[in-house]
């Protein structure tokens, strides 16, 4: 095989192509390509045959360069060097090699990968073009001897733009992981047979909450929840992976401590909208769960509170307007009356009418007050005494119709509440409890207490003669409402007392039954 | 209404009572008055004249809040009471409440003919009376 000339440094194509006509005839006469074929050719072939590499070499868009093997001088370079390091062939031909590679160290391991290989094959190169700008390339190198020689072919490819794309793809994937990772919201990433594939920080410390254990890439969803959980949250997933969205919020006590949790699951969808997963994602909403409860409780406080005025108002307005009206018609009889005894008459009723309104005006007043008291220094009282006070008040009527009264309460509960208001409830729930006394047998009233969570429940019992609740449960503390027409009731003390505590922020229930008893639960808050 | 029919006052306010059958006086009404402190004790009279084969009243002066029985409660088993007889007693609701709520819920007893305030006039009365 005649050899090419690489032994001889061309410095530009004119040194190579002397006469450039030839060339462009040599390539119309469809020389063939194929190298190993040229053995047999004549002379004129083989000179051909040099021609032709340059030829190739430069209209090549492949940046391909020819180096020594003992120097790493480049003899030969193809038109795509020339356009990736946007240099002219002339400037770089009989460079070394090393002038054009960023790395150079890199690029020494590859050459004694070489040594060892005898070819390289798509290693990864920094070059650098004629404007200090790195290109990231593939370089592929093989060897060939000429005339004893031992030369290099490098073949270059530019993935600079691939690299590019995979720096930006790997810079958004970065970002997103720092969202992802800084997130107060906790994500769990599944595939659609909901092992995990992904997860967050904040889920992980939610997993620690809520199941005890670490999560793990590669874990089942349902190996977190035990046996019995595990048809529930089935039934939680189905829709999710029929492409629905599912949320729910979740309490959890850990370590004493309540936390609420937003959770929800957010199918994921593949290129041909299939259900390919799902997000769980876990928000902690807890300072938002906490003031909805605070905000819910003023809403029942100022709800509470209006309907309290409402029921006021109404009071006002009937009991007023109902004495207001009777004095207006007297006023009119008394005007047109011409008879002294019948005006001394209508001066009887209109004396009463007026005591009857100063009394009403007086209860209003009680009721105003204990609004008005609300802010009253409160203290802490014994109840068990101050039941024994009431009972001691009340002992005149406890006598006289034998009353027999139990004070169960443990001597030693205490409540934080207005004294005068505690003294005016336990005397009005002694005193119906006496009032309402069934003659068919021998009284009995009793006082208990339960300790419930923070609240004190304060049971008052009597066997006397009971009340429908079904009838009157609505009416029951309402003012100047009487029920078993008792020529003594006047229908304002239940009214009172249940001002007193509500007022006090307690409440109180009534369970009763005709002619078995009656039982009124306090609520001390 | 007839001279022979009774004027029905079921109220808890004694002294409203007095001043109606004043009133009914000075407009020469000479009806029977007859006059309840709360609807339990007019139910059970009423019943009683129903028992006796006596005639109901020709009207009948309802007041709303009431110890025992309340006026809605009472026309609840008045109803009762009133279904077999073909004379339908008209019903005036007289109340001291001017409440939407009471006003709203008179409409709902097909029996009431009307709402009165307290308190009424006498033109009112003699109005209702001379149906």
């Amino acid at each position: 095989m005649k050899s090419l000339h690489l032994n001889k440094q061309y410095s530009s194509d004119d040194d190579l192509f002397q006469n450039k006509s030839d060339l462009q005839l040599k390539l119309d006469q469809q020389i063939p390509i194929c190298l190993d074929d040229l053995s047999n050719e004549t002379d004129f072939s083989i000179q051909n045959h040099e021609q032709l590499l340059h030829s190739i070499l430069n209209f090549l868009p492949v940046p391909l360069i020819i180096t020594r093997q003992k120097n790493g001088q480049i003899v030969m370079i193809s038109q795509g060097v020339e356009n990736i390091l946007q240099i002219k062939k002339a400037a770089i031909i009989g460079k070394n090699i090393d002038e054009i590679i960023a790395d150079k160290t890199e690029f020494s391991k590859i050459l004694l990968l070489l040594d060892a290989k005898g070819k390289i094959q798509n290693e990864e190169i920094c070059i650098r073009n004629v404007h200090g700008v790195n290109i990231s390339c593939l370089v592929s190198i093989e060897t060939f001897i000429s005339n004893g020689e031992c030369f290099y072919i490098n073949a270059f490819t530019n993935i600079s733009e691939k690299k590019l794309l995979e720096d930006a793809i790997q810079n958004s994937e970065d970002n997103l992981r720092t969202v992802f990772e800084n997130t107060e919201v906790g994500y769990i990433l599944f595939d659609q047979f909901q092992y995990i594939v992904s997860y967050n920080r904040p889920a992980s410390l939610f997993a620690i909450k809520e199941f005890n254990k670490e999560i793990h890439i590669g874990t089942n969803f349902s190996t977190y929840f035990p046996e019995i959980m595990r048809e529930y949250l089935t039934n939680i997933i189905a829709p999710v992976l029929k492409g629905k969205i599912t949320s729910f919020e979740r309490f959890i006590i850990h370590n004493g401590e309540h936390h609420w949790y937003y959770v929800k699951f957010s199918p994921v969808f593949n290129k041909d909208y299939l259900v390919a997963g799902f997000i769980m994602s876990m928000e902690n909403i807890t300072d938002r769960k906490k003031n909805e409860i605070e905000l819910n409780k003023s809403l029942n406080l100022v709800t509470e509170q209006n309907k309290r005025l409402l029921n006021f108002s109404y009071i006002v307005s009937h009991n007023l307007r109902s004495h207001a009206s009777n004095m207006i018609s007297i006023l009119n009889f008394l005007e047109k009356e011409k008879s002294e005894n019948e005006k001394a008459g209508l001066l009887i009723h209109l004396k009463k009418v007026s005591q009857l309104l100063n009394e009403t005006l007086y209860n209003l007043n009680e009721v105003v007050s204990i609004q008005k008291n609300l802010n009253t220094t409160l203290e802490r009282l014994n109840l068990f005494d101050y039941i024994n006070q009431a009972i001691s008040v009340l002992n005149k009527e406890i006598n006289s119709k034998n009353v027999l009264v139990n004070n169960q309460v443990p001597n030693d509960i205490t409540i934080n509440y207005n004294p005068a208001y505690l003294e005016s409830i336990l005397l009005n729930f002694l005193s119906n409890s006496i009032k309402y006394a069934s003659p068919e047998r021998l009284p009995i009233i009793n006082f208990n207490t339960i300790q419930k969570n923070n609240a004190i429940e304060l049971f008052i019992s009597d066997n006397g003669i009971g009340i429908d609740i079904s009838k009157y449960h609505d009416r029951l503390f309402g003012m100047y409402k009487t029920f078993h027409g008792n020529k003594d009731a006047r229908g304002i003390g239940l009214f009172i007392t249940k001002n007193q505590i509500d007022a006090m922020g307690g409440k109180v229930e009534v369970f009763s039954e005709v002619n078995v008893g009656t039982t009124f639960k306090i609520t001390f808050s | 209404m007839k001279e022979n029919e009774k004027i029905c006052i079921i109220d808890d306010d004694e002294i409203y009572i007095f001043l109606i059958k004043k009133s009914l006086s000075a407009m020469g009404i000479n009806n029977e008055v007859i006059s309840y402190l709360n609807g339990s004790d007019a139910l059970e009279e009423l019943m009683q004249f129903k028992n006796n084969n006596q005639e109901l009243p020709g009207i009948i002066l309802l007041d709303i809040n009431m110890p025992i029985m309340d006026g809605w409660e009472f026309l609840t088993e008045f109803r009762k009471l009133n279904s077999t007889n073909t004379k339908k007693i008209p019903i005036y609701i007289v109340s001291s409440s001017i409440a939407n709520e009471d006003f709203e819920k008179s409409k709902t007893f097909p029996e009431i003919l009307d709402y009165l305030s307290k308190p009424v006039e006498l033109e009112t009365l003699e109005k209702i009376l001379n149906f």
